[in-house]
């Protein structure tokens, strides 16, 4: 905390963002984004897991410095950097003479906001913004769609009651008008512009009193990148947004397609249980083993949806596939089944690691899927004297090291060494390829990157593993 | 080269948000806080405006360190005229 302190400035607050305060700003803001509340469909997502409303931490941030501070904000430029995950401790820090507040903890930085200080003129702390129902899902509008839009009337959709209890002192020194309108960029990015498949990644506002107009719009884009810059014009609120619209998920190909490269029958031998089959490369193993009249078992953890969507397609193809419930991170009942090939995918989302400080809770949540977790089902797979072949995917990030996987490339070589230690055993047969990037989405990146065909990655390891079966 | 890279210490301590940020040749993406994937886009695109040229993919991910960028920086204006 020393160092943090020295770095940011004071400490002004601290917290953690539960769901529960994920809801309430969601019902204060309109912004019902499933990247925010949804733990299944946040997994499918760049972050991979849920994360807090960039506007709510300046909320949070503007609202803990007025409790020390009697000065009125009337402009601010906030950057999320990072997004804030929930149920972790975040910091809150004030530095006087950058006029900057800071959200960061020992690993990350998260959001800086500069603020100015100034007199509101004629601040009547009226309610006077346009409201509507609120939209019951995001739109998802690709870029051209948002440019070809153009003009946009603000319209708040959410409860400001719920924004009081939230933030009651901003509402104390600026009214209800001034923060419904900065919490509903939130809901503009969000929900409208471009929606699902988006990231607040900026805003500058200038808070005044009054204007006529109420209206966003694109005002600039990059369509590399997916940068979207939003001009909003508000009654109280003057803002530029940055917003990114992010790559959806990656779809796995379809039986249909995978049909193409599977010979008839090739795999009619196999009885597979695909551990984290529900989505990624499982998913992919399940499909190229089922179009080649092979059994399937899928396990999933928490996408329960996304599993039974494998197994519907599978079986409208006429093919086999079971599907159950496997949490490889805690104890776990081993399915049932003659199982002659396990296939081991669970992993957390894939990060880049461009911190400074070295992530120890990313090596800790590594190391509980690639070590710990693949411990305890070989463990499970001697006790119950299963003859089955294991299949565990490393990396050849392990051949070609980079800084920033370091602790992804950490975990998985201690993969390989368990796989090896295990190998020793009599009857036990662990691949462990070293495989290249490939897409799903674990591995899903804002930046462009260059990714290997799964099914030229994955489909020659199936066939190798499956070789001693007709001998 | 150290007119280029005293052109992007504004565009990196605007992006970064540190007014104290001092950049040289061999700073990378590991020595600066926040100069991640989302970091690197906006650096990329600042950069881009302020120069008046454009990256390539591959140009993009391979500029992760300050003299990479310069060097790519040069480039790109060396064609420019």
């Amino acid at each position: 905390m020393k160092e943090l302190i020295e770095k940011y400035g004071i400490l002004v607050s601290s917290r953690l963002f539960t769901i529960n305060d994920q809801r309430k700003f969601s019902e204060f803001s309109g912004d019902f984004n499933p990247i925010h509340i949804d733990k299944i469909l946040a997994r499918k997502t760049i972050v991979g897991e849920r994360i807090v409303h960039g506007i709510h931490g300046l909320m949070w941030s503007l609202n803990e410095f007025f409790k020390n501070d009697t000065l009125v904000v009337n402009f601010f430029n906030a950057k999320f950097h990072k997004p804030i995950t929930l149920d972790s401790p975040v910091f809150l820090f004030w530095n006087s003479q950058k006029k900057k507040l800071t959200i960061a903890n020992e690993s990350t930085l998260f959001t800086t906001i500069t603020i100015n200080f100034g007199n509101i003129e004629n601040n009547n702390k009226k309610f006077d913004i346009k409201l509507g129902y609120k939209l019951t899902e995001p739109k998802n509008l690709s870029i051209k769609e948002c440019d070809e839009l153009g003009n946009q009337e603000i319209i708040y959709r959410g409860n400001v009651n719920v924004g009081q209890l939230l933030f009651p002192e901003l509402f104390k020194i600026y009214g209800s008008g001034v923060i419904a309108e900065i919490a509903l960029t939130s809901e503009i990015v969000g929900m409208q512009m471009p929606g699902l498949h988006s990231l607040f990644i900026s805003i500058v506002g200038s808070i005044f009193d009054s204007s006529e107009d109420s209206i966003f719009r694109l005002e600039d884009y990059d369509l590399r990148f997916g940068v979207l810059k939003i001009k909003m014009q508000g009654k109280h609120l003057k803002s530029q947004i940055e917003a990114l619209n992010v790559a959806s998920s990656t779809a796995v190909p379809s039986v249909k397609h995978l049909k193409k490269f599977i010979n008839l029958n090739e795999f009619k031998y196999v009885d597979a249980l695909v551990i984290g089959g529900s989505r990624g490369l499982g998913e992919l193993t399940a499909k190229l083993i089922s179009c080649g009249g092979g059994r399937v078992t899928i396990s999933y953890n928490l996408g329960e949806a996304d599993a039974k969507n494998v197994q519907k397609e599978i079986l409208a193809s006429g093919l086999s596939c079971a599907v159950t419930q496997l949490d490889i991170t805690s104890s776990f009942i081993f399915p049932l089944g003659n199982f002659n090939q396990i296939y081991y995918f669970p992993t957390p989302k894939i990060k880049i690691e461009r911190n400074v400080y070295f992530d120890y809770q990313l090596t800790e949540l590594y190391k509980k899927y690639y070590v710990d977790g693949f411990k305890s089902l070989v463990s499970e797979v001697l006790n119950r004297k299963i003859l089955a072949s294991i299949f565990y995917p490393s990396t050849n990030l392990i051949d070609y090291p980079s800084k920033n996987f370091s602790s992804y490339i950490k975990a998985k070589a201690e993969g390989e060494n368990l796989c090896q230690q295990f190998n020793k055993l009599k009857n036990m047969r662990i691949f462990f390829p070293r495989l290249p990037r490939v897409a799903t989405d674990q591995t899903l990146s804002v930046t462009p990157m260059h990714f290997h065909d799964a099914i030229e990655v994955m489909l020659p390891h199936i066939r190798n593993i499956s070789h001693d079966l007709y001998i | 080269m150290s007119d280029v890279i005293k052109s992007l210490l504004p565009i990196f301590r605007d992006i970064f948000d540190d007014d104290d940020l001092a950049i040289t040749i061999l700073t990378s993406t590991q020595d600066i806080e926040g100069w991640d994937s989302l970091g690197h886009i906006r650096l990329v695109v600042a950069v881009e405006k302020f120069f008046g040229i454009n990256f390539s993919a591959d140009e993009i991910n391979d500029a992760v360190n300050v003299g990479a960028m310069v060097e790519l920086i040069l480039i790109k204006k060396s064609k420019l005229f």
